[in-house]
C-alpha cells in the first residue's frame, strides 16, 4: 500500500541546457497519487522540455527526480515505461494502417511459442483493458478510420496496457472537438478516481480550471508556483502565465499615426489546415507611423491571419489591403507593393539554413544586385557585410551558413533583410522569440524607428511582454475575431489577459464542471 | 605560408574549394576498395585490373577517344540531372527526355534536308525541343496539379521508350532488320574524328554547356534564384522568387539539355534514331550528377570518371575474361556510397538535432537593463 | 638503376618470349557481343558454344568484349584490331557499317560476320548469310509430318519479303512432306507484339493449324504462349527457344551461328581465311538445324528425324533446292527442285515487294 504521502514524482532542482541555451531553470514539481495535475504556461515556457525530461526522452543537465520516493535517471522512454510513466504526445505516433490491438500491443506483443503473434490474446487484452477503464474502443478498428478523438484514446490505451500509473498528456485538447474534449475528461477523471496521477500538459485556462485538481504554472523555464484548483480565478493563472516581473519597457515617444492606413484588412475569413475557419471575418487596420501589436494564445489564427497577408495563404473571403494595392496571391506581388515580412518559422520560411548569411540577406533584394541577367554577388557580399556589422549578427561572416547561428543572430538575419526593404509595412512575427534581452532591446529600438519614420509596424507575438511594451496599440484575436483595441498606455497584462483567454464576457466559475467543459474551445 | 584557423585566408580558401569533392573522393575510394576486393573474390588480382582499367581508358589516343565518347552522353545527362536537382526539382527523366529528343533530331536529321548550317543546329535545336517538351510534362503537373515530378519522371521513362519505339518500328521505320530511323543526312552529322570512336563535335557542345551552365549558377541572378529554390523553396517563394515559373523553366531546360544528349547520339554516334538505343545513359545522369554534387564543372570530372571506366571496360574485357559487368558494379557502388553518405548526413541531423552550435560568440552579452513595470 | 635494369631485362625477356612463340599457334579469338550482350539465350551465348568449341578443337583463346550499345561496336572493334587478334569476330546485323570502317583502316586485320547480307563487306572481312529459307524448309516438312489435323500455321511479324522467305522454304518443306497439307499464312503486324501473337496464332489454332511457326521476333512469345494455353506446338526461330515452353515448341529453327563462327576460326587456323567473302550457310554446312533438346525430347518421332539426314544429303547433292522467296516472281506457278506449286500469295500476285 503506497504511502499517499509520499509524491508518485518529486522533480526537484530540474536544469536542461541545450548548448549555451537554458531551457529549463531549476523547476520542482511534486504530483500527487490520484491527481489531475495541469501543468500550464505560454508555449516555449518549457512544459513540454519538462515533461520530456520526466519521460526520458531527454536527459537532464542537473537536478533529481524521484518515482515512488525512489531516485531515478531514465535513459530512454522504455525504461520511463517499464517503472509505469506513460506519455500521449501531441502529435499521436500510432500506425495507420494496423488495427487498434497491433497498436496497443506493437513493442510489447503477447508471442505464441516460436515468437509468434498471439493475435487473438491481443484482441482480448485489448477489449478487457479499454472496458476497464471506460474507453469504448473496437479491437480490431483500423487506426486510418478512426476520429482524432478515438486515435488519443488508442494513445492513451497503449499507455495504460504497459500499465502507467502515471500519465502525461501533452496538449491533448489541440486537436479535440468540444464534444470530445468533454469526454477527454470524463477519462481523465475516471483514471485519476482509480489511482492514476495525470499530467495535463495545457495553455487553455479554462480546461485547466475545468478538470485539474492542482495547477503548476510555467514560464520561461521555471515553475513559478503549484496551486490548488480551489478559489483560484482565470486571472490569476492568467497573469501567473504572462507574467508581469520581467516587463521591458521601450523608450519611445508618443506614437503619431497619420491615419494612412498601410494595412487594412476588411472581413477577412480564412481556413486553417484542417478546414476549420481559423480566421473569422475579421477586421484591422495599421496605420503609418504605428506601431500595432497583435496578442493572443496560439492557434487563435494569428497564423492563418499573418499567412495570407503575406500571399502563403489564399483567403475565403475579405479583403486586404497593403499600402493602398489590394492583396495579391503570391509573396511576390505583396512585397513589390510594399510588405516586410519578419516570419516566427524562421527555419524554413523566414531563412534557408543550409544558404550562406549573405544569400539569406540578398534575398529579396535582388533587384539591387542586377545588370542585366547577372548578378553581382561581389556587391551582395559587401552589402551583407556591412548589415552583419550594423545589425550586430555575432559570429557572422558573409559565407557562413546561416544554420551555423544560434536563433537570437539568425533573427538577426532576417530582420536585417526585411528591415532595409523599401517596405512601408513591416510585420514581425514573435521579433524577440529566441533573442536574449540585449538583442531584443536593439530590435524593438529599430522597430520604433520605422515607425517614427512613417512606417506601419505590425507586431505578433505571444509574448505579451513584448506586445505591450513595444506597441502604441494592442489588438487580442480570440478565435479567429479580434476581441479588444486597446492603447497599450492605458491597459495591462491582466486585462490583455483576460482578452485572450477569452473570458471577457464569462468569468471563470470554478467546480462547475459540466457547465464549464460545454464551452470548452 | 601557413593554413590560418580562421577567417577566410588563401589556405582556408583552398580548403573550401576542396570540401565539396570530398564526399565524392570518398565514395570513390570505397568503391575502389569495395571492388578490389570483388576482383580478388573473382580471382583476378586488383592492381592489375585497376592498371588495365586506367590504362585503358587513359594510356593512348585511342582509348582515350573512347573515354570521351563514353563521356558525352553523360556530360548532357548529367548536367540536366544536376541542374534540376540544384533547383530542387528531382528530374530523373533525363533518360526518357533523351529519347525523344534523339527521336527529334533524328526525324530533322532525315527527312529535311538542307545546307549543313541551317540543317546541323536545326536538328541539334529539334533534339532539346523534344526533350525539353517531354519534360515540360512533370514540370506542368508539378507546378499546376502538384504532382510529384519524381514520379512523373520515373513513369514518362518507359513511356518514351515505347513511344520513341513506335516511331522507330511502324512510322518512320528504315528498311532492315533493324528498328531505325532512315540514316541521317551528311548536312546534319556531327562530325567524327577517328576510326577508333563515335567522339563528335558534340563532346565540345556538353563542355560548352557545363561550362554556361557554370557561370549561369554563380553568375547570373536566375542561378542564384535556382540554389535558394533548391535549398528552400518556402524561403524562396517567401522571398519574392518566383519559384512556380522558374520551376518549369528549370525543368523544360533541364530536359532539353537531355534531348541534347539524344541529338548527339543520333547526329554523332550513330547516324540515325535507332530504337532503345541507350544502355541508360539518362539514369548514368543522375549517378553522374550526384557525383559531382550538382555542380557544372563538378559533372566534366564526374562524367570523364564515368566515361574513362566504361572505356576502360572494354579493354579490360579484352585483356582479362571480367565481363562488363564488373565496371557497372564499380559505378553502382560509387552512388551507393553517395547515397549512404546522404542518408547518413539526414540521419546525424535526425538523431541529434540539438544543440545549437557551440560558437563562443553564439550568445549575445546581456547590455540593456530589463525594467520593472 | 637496379630498378631501371629488372625493367630493361624484363623487357628483353618478354620480348624473347615472343619471338620463341611458333608461327602456328592457337588461333587468339575476339569475339564482339550485340549490345544485348552474354546471357541473351540467343546469337550471343550460342557464338560462345562456337568459341567453346574452337577452344576445344583447335585450341582457341578467345575473349568475350561486350558493349553496352550499338555506338560503341566501332570502338571496341578499332582498339581489339592491332591487338594480336587473329581474327575478330561480330554477331550483328547492326556491326556492318562499323566494321566495314574498321576493316578499311586496319588491312592486316582479319574480320568475320555472321547472318548478314550478301553483299562482301571488305578484303580482310569474311561474312555468312544463313540460308534461313532451307531452316524453315526442314522445320516445315517436320510440322507437315507431325501434325495431327493436317493443318500447320506461320505466324510472321510483319508481311515483308525477308519474312516471306521464311514462309517459302517452311511451304515448301511442308508440301514436300505432305502435298495435302493445310499452310495458313497470317502477319501480326508487329514484331514486339506478343499480345497481337497470341491472338493471331489462336485464331490459327480455331481454323485447325495444330503447330505454329513464329518468326516474330519478341511476338513470337505470345505464339508460344497460345500453343502452351491449348496444347497445341509452337516453332521457335533464330535461336534454340524450346526453353521458353517445355513440351510445347516443337523445335527451333535455329541459325547456327555457332557454326559458322567456329568455320571462320578454323580458316585462319588452317590458313585458309580468304576475304572478301559471303559465305552461304544452309542446312548442309550446318548452317540452320532444328534443335533438339530435353525440353522437346519424344515430341518429334525418330523417323521423322531420320529423314532430316537424308533431306541433308539431297541439299547437299542439289537433288533438292529449296526456293528463296527473293528469287521468285509474281504469278509464278511452281517453285523449287523437285517444282512445287507456288503458295496462293506468289500464285495469284501481281508484284512481288523485294
Amino acid at each position: 500500500m503506497p504511502d499517499a504521502s509520499v509524491p508518485v514524482v518529486s522533480m526537484r532542482n530540474i536544469v536542461k541546457r541545450f548548448g549555451n541555451f537554458t531551457a529549463i531553470h531549476s523547476a520542482s514539481m511534486d504530483i500527487r497519487r490520484g491527481e489531475i495535475h495541469a501543468l500550464v504556461g505560454e508555449n516555449g515556457a518549457g512544459k513540454s522540455t519538462l515533461m520530456n525530461i520526466l519521460y526520458g526522452l531527454l536527459p537532464r543537465t542537473d537536478g533529481d527526480i524521484d518515482l515512488r520516493g525512489e531516485p531515478v535517471r531514465f535513459a530512454n522512454p522504455k525504461e520511463a515505461i517499464a517503472l509505469g510513466i506513460g506519455m500521449v504526445h501531441q502529435h499521436f505516433k500510432l500506425a495507420p494502417s494496423f488495427t487498434v490491438a497491433e497498436n496497443i500491443i506493437l513493442g510489447s506483443e503477447p508471442l505464441k511459442s516460436f515468437g509468434r503473434l498471439d493475435r487473438i490474446r491481443a484482441e482480448r487484452e485489448t477489449k478487457a483493458i479499454s472496458e476497464r477503464f471506460g474507453l469504448n474502443l473496437d479491437p480490431r478498428a483500423i487506426i486510418a478510420t478512426l476520429p482524432v478523438g478515438l486515435r488519443q484514446r488508442v494513445e492513451i490505451l497503449k499507455a495504460l496496457y504497459r500499465e502507467a500509473e502515471i500519465l502525461i498528456l501533452d496538449e491533448p485538447t489541440a486537436v479535440l472537438t468540444p464534444q470530445e474534449t468533454r469526454e477527454l475528461f470524463a477519462t481523465m477523471r475516471s483514471l485519476a478516481d482509480s489511482g492514476h496521477s495525470i499530467i495535463f500538459i495545457t495553455h487553455k485556462l479554462r480546461e485547466v480550471l475545468a478538470v485539474s485538481d492542482r495547477i503548476s504554472v510555467m514560464r520561461q523555464g521555471r515553475i513559478l508556483s503549484t496551486i490548488d484548483n480551489k478559489n483560484v480565478t482565470a486571472q490569476e493563472i492568467a497573469s501567473l502565465m504572462v507574467g508581469r516581473s520581467v516587463l521591458l519597457r521601450v523608450a519611445k515617444n508618443e506614437a503619431k499615426p497619420t491615419g494612412e492606413l498601410l494595412l487594412d484588412v476588411k472581413g477577412l475569413t480564412a481556413l486553417g489546415e484542417r478546414g476549420e475557419t481559423a480566421v473569422d471575418n475579421l477586421s484591422l487596420s495599421v496605420s503609418a507611423g504605428e506601431i500595432v501589436g497583435l496578442a493572443g494564445v496560439q492557434g487563435n489564427g494569428q497564423d492563418e491571419l499573418v499567412e495570407c497577408i503575406a500571399g502563403l495563404r489564399r483567403p475565403v473571403g475579405g479583403q486586404v489591403q497593403i499600402c493602398g494595392t489590394p492583396l495579391r496571391p503570391n509573396p511576390r506581388g505583396n512585397r513589390e507593393a510594399g510588405l516586410a515580412y519578419i516570419p516566427a518559422d524562421r527555419g524554413d520560411l523566414g531563412l534557408s539554413l543550409e544558404s550562406s548569411i549573405w544569400e539569406n540577406m540578398t534575398v529579396g533584394h535582388l533587384g539591387k544586385f542586377k545588370a542585366g541577367p547577372f548578378f553581382a554577388a561581389t556587391r551582395a557580399k559587401q552589402r551583407a557585410a556591412e548589415l552583419i556589422a550594423r545589425f550586430d549578427v555575432r559570429g557572422a561572416t558573409p559565407d557562413k551558413a546561416a544554420g551555423s547561428l544560434s536563433g537570437g543572430n539568425q533573427q538577426k538575419v532576417q530582420i536585417a533583410r526585411e528591415l532595409t526593404r523599401d517596405a512601408r509595412l513591416i510585420i514581425a512575427e514573435q521579433p524577440s522569440q529566441g533573442v536574449d534581452i540585449g538583442a531584443i532591446e536593439a530590435i524593438h529600438r529599430t522597430l520604433v524607428e520605422m515607425r517614427d519614420a512613417g512606417r506601419a509596424v505590425f507586431v505578433v507575438s505571444a509574448d505579451l511582454d513584448e506586445v505591450l511594451s513595444i506597441s502604441d496599440r494592442v489588438l487580442v484575436i480570440y478565435r479567429g475575431r479580434i476581441v479588444a483595441n486597446l492603447k497599450a498606455a492605458d491597459t495591462d497584462a491582466e486585462e490583455v489577459g483576460r482578452y485572450m483567454g477569452g473570458l471577457d464576457e464569462e468569468p471563470a466559475s470554478v467546480g462547475a464542471l459540466p457547465k464549464e467543459t460545454q464551452h470548452v474551445v | 605560408m601557413s593554413f590560418e584557423t580562421t577567417g577566410s585566408g588563401p589556405g582556408m580558401a583552398v580548403l573550401n574549394f576542396c570540401r565539396p569533392a570530398v564526399q565524392p573522393i570518398v565514395a570513390v575510394l570505397i568503391a575502389t576498395i569495395v571492388g578490389g576486393l570483388l576482383v580478388l573474390a573473382l580471382g583476378e588480382n586488383p592492381i592489375e585490373v585497376y592498371g588495365l582499367l586506367i590504362s585503358g581508358s587513359l594510356v593512348g589516343v585511342p582509348n582515350l577517344l573512347v573515354t570521351l565518347q563514353m563521356m558525352t552522353p553523360l556530360l548532357f545527362t548529367g548536367l540536366a540531372v544536376a541542374i534540376s536537382f540544384r533547383a530542387g526539382l528531382w528530374n530523373i527523366g533525363a533518360e526518357g527526355q533523351m529519347l525523344v529528343g534523339a527521336l527529334f533530331a533524328g526525324v530533322v536529321g532525315y527527312a529535311f534536308p538542307m545546307p549543313w548550317f541551317l540543317h546541323l543546329p536545326l536538328a541539334i535545336l529539334a533534339g532539346f525541343v523534344g526533350g525539353g517538351l517531354w519534360s515540360a510534362i512533370p514540370a506542368l503537373l508539378r507546378v499546376y496539379l502538384g504532382v510529384n515530378e519524381l514520379v512523373v519522371c520515373l513513369m514518362l521513362n518507359p513511356i518514351a521508350l515505347l513511344l520513341t519505339g513506335f516511331f522507330a518500328t511502324h512510322v518512320f521505320k528504315a528498311p532492315g532488320p533493324t528498328n531505325k530511323l532512315p540514316d541521317i543526312a551528311p548536312s546534319a552529322a556531327l562530325p567524327t574524328f577517328s576510326v577508333y570512336s563515335q567522339v563528335n563535335a558534340g563532346i565540345f557542345i556538353a563542355l560548352a554547356c557545363c561550362i554556361i551552365f557554370a557561370i549561369i549558377n554563380v553568375r547570373t541572378v536566375r542561378g542564384f534564384e535556382w540554389k535558394i529554390m533548391g535549398l528552400s523553396p518556402r524561403f524562396a517563394y517567401y522571398g519574392g522568387i518566383n519559384v512556380p515559373r522558374r520551376a518549369i523553366w528549370v525543368m523544360i531546360l533541364s530536359g532539353g539539355i537531355a534531348g541534347l544528349a539524344g541529338a548527339e547520339q543520333v547526329l554523332g554516334q550513330y547516324g540515325a534514331f535507332y530504337d532503345n538505343f541507350s544502355p541508360g545513359y539518362g539514369f548514368d545522369g543522375i549517378a553522374v550528377a550526384m557525383l559531382a554534387n550538382f555542380n557544372p564543372i563538378g559533372v566534366i570530372v564526374a562524367a570523364f570518371l564515368f566515361g574513362a571506366l566504361n572505356g576502360g571496360s572494354g579493354v579490360l574485357q579484352m585483356m582479362t575474361g571480367l565481363s562488363k559487368y564488373l565496371v557497372q558494379v564499380l559505378q553502382f557502388i560509387t552512388v551507393l556510397v553517395l547515397a549512404a553518405q546522404f542518408s547518413w548526413d539526414w540521419l546525424i541531423l535526425r538523431l541529434f538535432p540539438e544543440p545549437p552550435p557551440k560558437s563562443p560568440d553564439a550568445v549575445e552579452p546581456v547590455n540593456a537593463t530589463p525594467t520593472e513595470a | 638503376m637496379s630498378g631501371n635494369f629488372l625493367k630493361t631485362g624484363l623487357v628483353v625477356l618478354s620480348l624473347l618470349t615472343t619471338v620463341v612463340v611458333p608461327a602456328f599457334a592457337a588461333p587468339k579469338v575476339a569475339m564482339i557481343t550485340s549490345e544485348s550482350g552474354l546471357g541473351d539465350k540467343s546469337f550471343n551465348d550460342m557464338m560462345v558454344e562456337g568459341m567453346e568449341r574452337a577452344k576445344t578443337e583447335l585450341g582457341a583463346d578467345y575473349v568475350v568484349i561486350q558493349p553496352r550499345a550499338i555506338s560503341e561496336f566501332q570502338s571496341a572493334l578499332a582498339r581489339a584490331a592491332g591487338q594480336g587478334f587473329d581474327i575478330i569476330i561480330g554477331s550483328s546485323f547492326d556491326m556492318i557499317e562499323p566494321m566495314k570502317a574498321v576493316a578499311a583502316a586496319f588491312p592486316d586485320q582479319k574480320f568475320g560476320l555472321v547472318d548478314v547480307g550478301p553483299e562482301p563487306l571488305g578484303p580482310n572481312v569474311v561474312s555468312t548469310v544463313t540460308k534461313d529459307w532451307e531452316g524453315s524448309f526442314l522445320v516445315g516438312y517436320i510440322a507437315a509430318k507431325t501434325t495431327k489435323t493436317g493443318t500447320i500455321g506461320f505466324v510472321g511479324g510483319k508481311d515483308i519479303p525477308i519474312i516471306h522467305r521464311f514462309f517459302i522454304g517452311y511451304y515448301y518443306g511442308a508440301m514436300m512432306a505432305n502435298p495435302d497439307i493445310k499452310v495458313i499464312e497470317t502477319y501480326t503486324g508487329s514484331f514486339t507484339d506478343p499480345a497481337g501473337g497470341k491472338e493471331f496464332t489462336l485464331s490459327n489454332i480455331n481454323q485447325g493449324a495444330d503447330i505454329n511457326f513464329a518468326v516474330a521476333g519478341p511476338t513470337s512469345v505470345g505464339v508460344i504462349e497460345a500453343a502452351k494455353s491449348t496444347g497445341t506446338f509452337a516453332i521457335g526461330v533464330d535461336s534454340n527457344q524450346n526453353y521458353l515452353a517445355p513440351g510445347s515448341v516443337l523445335t527451333s529453327m535455329v541459325k547456327r551461328v555457332d557454326t559458322q563462327a567456329f568455320d571462320m576460326i578454323k580458316s585462319v587456323s588452317d590458313n585458309t581465311f580468304a576475304g572478301n567473302q559471303v559465305k552461304m550457310y544452309g542446312l548442309a554446312e550446318d548452317g540452320v538445324s532444328a534443335a533438339m533438346d530435353d525440353n522437346n525430347k519424344g515430341l518429334i518421332s525418330d523417323a521423322v528425324l531420320a529423314e532430316v539426314d537424308t533431306l541433308k544429303a539431297k541439299l547437299l547433292s542439289g537433288e533438292i533446292v529449296v526456293p528463296n522467296y527473293f528469287e521468285l516472281k509474281a504469278g509464278q506457278a511452281e517453285m523449287g527442285t523437285p517444282p512445287i506449286a507456288t503458295p496462293p500469295s506468289i500464285a495469284t500476285a501481281t508484284t512481288l515487294a523485294q
